[in-house]
């Protein structure tokens, strides 16, 4: 009995000290201490001036397939006049592009940063804007390149010093593609798009118990509003769509122009 | 006193001291709250001054009926633990800040100080309107960590309906609004799931401590009137227990007497009713039970002749 009551009372003295327990800011996995090989500012491989730093992803993709790599880059980045997205995807270079995707996803995460790399370029240097006769297939098709990196990466990228931001890059991009796609003109919209576009997004940024997964609590520290509308009932991918005009002013799905 | 009647009183004890654990480890359960970063930090100070002053307020106000002064070491923390109990009860259940953390805390004071003047630590009142308000605040958590820092929206009719963006400022209303500094979470955000089960279960251990402590409490304090009475001689004690039996005492007002004052009560009841016992027998005695059955009219004078001349 007696062990009981101190007990009892060292628990209540606990009680009360635990109350001031004040938690840390939560540290953003970009923010931790950088390993001397990983790669400096990563989100600028998927920014305006990426090509610039193109050639630092060389080294870092695994031999057998650094040739292959240096080659569909190059063969990217000279992509001219603006053809639409699914048709240079399905020419012999855009094939080449597909199945050198493939095989980055399935590597290691410098792997996959320059998989998402090509990704972005392929969607800086093509058309997939809709247009008035609303043809949705190209930004449908470059919505599914990143779909399928995400598949593969989104939840691991989330806690990655290096991929972290890009994972955010990506399912922004994702949701404003696909904005576009079930939606391309003011009226109307593709609902099965939708929620192929919902679904896939709530199962990549909320658990089972509807809270934010690591990869939604990345996206909701850089763009709240995103995720609100996205646990909304209407409108859920306007806030991905804003988000990604605003990040990246230049990609409106007609190279720019 | 048999060695039975130790037992008992050793088993009173040992309740009353793990009741106090059991509430201690509520309410060490209702002050934390695991964050973004998956560490466990404090709910903060400030509920918990509320719930003080509520606690505090049901103590005073029980202090004139019921209270029980702390005799030694175990009654005195039987006493700070109910105090304590209540004040973390309070803090547990408290939306933790805004204009109706204060609304809720007066409707407490109220049921509380209700309960207290009746005797109970926790009437069927309180405990209902502490459940809902435990409900209300994991209701704006869950609402705080999915990030809508509101109570809830309702949607206008046929406005909501309409596809224009220009309209989606007027296409629902927002109730009751909050912020997270007024939630009092982590810096890191709150982690859902295990915060709430925590603090559920913290809940359910505060009620369940509060109530058995009451009832232990009680029975500890029996022991005592037993043991008082067992001072007399085992016979004397036998009778006395007749005459006050277990289940008046606390209507007698026996429990919760300093030991002089028990001893000198017992003696003043054991006076009066075996003064009352005795003028009820003399009465019982004198009393010509016969005539009561009789109904007047023809036999009446008849009757009354022969239940008189049976009495002479």
């Amino acid at each position: 009995m007696t062990v009981t009551a101190i007990a009892a009372v060292l628990v209540f003295v606990g009680a009360i000290a635990v109350r001031g327990v004040s938690g840390d800011p939560a540290v953003a996995p970009a923010d931790r201490e950088r390993a001397p090989d990983d790669i400096a500012a990563p989100l600028q491989l998927l920014g305006p001036a990426a090509s610039l730093r193109a050639g630092e992803l060389a080294p870092r993709v695994r031999e057998a397939l650094r040739q292959e790599w240096s080659e569909v880059q190059r063969s990217v980045a000279r992509i001219q006049d603006c053809p639409p997205s699914s048709e240079w995807l399905a020419s012999a270079p855009g094939q080449r592009c597909e199945r050198l995707l493939a095989e980055l996803r399935s590597g290691s995460r410098d792997e996959a940063l320059a998989a998402l790399h090509l990704v972005f370029e392929l969607a800086r240097r093509t058309e997939w804007a809709p247009g008035l006769r609303a043809r949705t297939q190209h930004a449908d098709k470059l919505a599914g390149l990143l779909h399928e990196w995400l598949r593969a990466w989104g939840e691991r990228a989330a806690d990655d010093r290096v991929l972290s931001e890009p994972a955010v890059a990506a399912t922004v991009a994702y949701g404003a593609l696909m904005r576009r796609v079930s939606q391309p003109l003011p009226l109307g919209g593709n609902d099965e798009a939708l929620e192929r576009a919902r679904s896939f997004l709530a199962s990549q940024l909320f658990d089972a118990q509807g809270q934010a997964t690591r990869l939604g609590l990345a996206v909701r520290a850089r763009h709240p509003k995103a995720l609100e509308a996205l646990a909304g009932r209407r409108n859920v991918l306007d806030g991905f769509r804003e988000a990604f005009e605003l990040a990246y002013p230049e990609l409106d799905g007609e190279c720019g122009s | 006193m048999t060695l039975s009647d130790e037992r008992r009183t050793g088993l009173a004890a040992r309740q009353l001291a793990l009741s106090c654990a059991l509430i201690a480890l509520g309410a060490l359960l209702t002050s934390v709250q695991l964050d973004g970063n998956g560490d466990w930090v404090g709910t903060g100070y400030a509920s918990l001054g509320v719930g003080a002053v509520a606690a505090l307020a049901a103590f005073l106000l029980a202090l004139r009926s019921n209270f029980a002064a702390p005799r030694d070491a175990l009654t005195a923390l039987s006493t700070a633990s109910n105090l304590l109990g209540l004040a973390f009860l309070v803090a547990g259940v408290l939306a933790p800040g805004g204009a109706w953390m204060f609304f809720e805390a007066l409707l407490l004071v109220a049921l509380l100080a209700r309960g207290a003047v009746r005797g109970e630590t926790l009437g069927r009142g309180a405990v209902a309107a502490l459940v809902l308000m435990l409900l209300f605040r994991l209701w704006i958590t869950y609402q705080g960590s999915q990030h809508r820092w509101q109570v809830m929206t309702l949607d206008v009719p046929v406005l909501s309906s309409l596809p224009f963006d220009f309209l989606a400022p007027i296409q629902s209303i927002s109730l009751g609004a909050f912020t997270p500094h007024e939630l009092g979470f982590p810096r890191a955000g709150v982690n859902f799931a295990p915060t709430v089960g925590v603090w559920t279960l913290g809940f359910a251990l505060l009620v369940l401590g509060l109530v058995w402590r009451a009832r232990a409490a009680q029975e500890h304090e029996n022991d005592r009137i037993h043991a008082a009475i067992w001072e007399l001689q085992p016979n004397v004690a036998r009778l006395v227990e007749r005459l006050l039996p277990e289940s008046e005492w606390g209507e007698l007002g026996l429990q919760s007497l300093p030991e002089r004052a028990l001893r000198k009560r017992i003696e003043a009841l054991v006076v009066e009713r075996v003064a009352a016992r005795r003028d009820f027998e003399r009465a019982l005695r004198a009393a010509n039970l016969l005539a009561t059955t009789n109904t007047g009219g023809y036999g009446a004078e008849i009757q009354q002749a022969l239940t008189e001349g049976e009495v002479r």
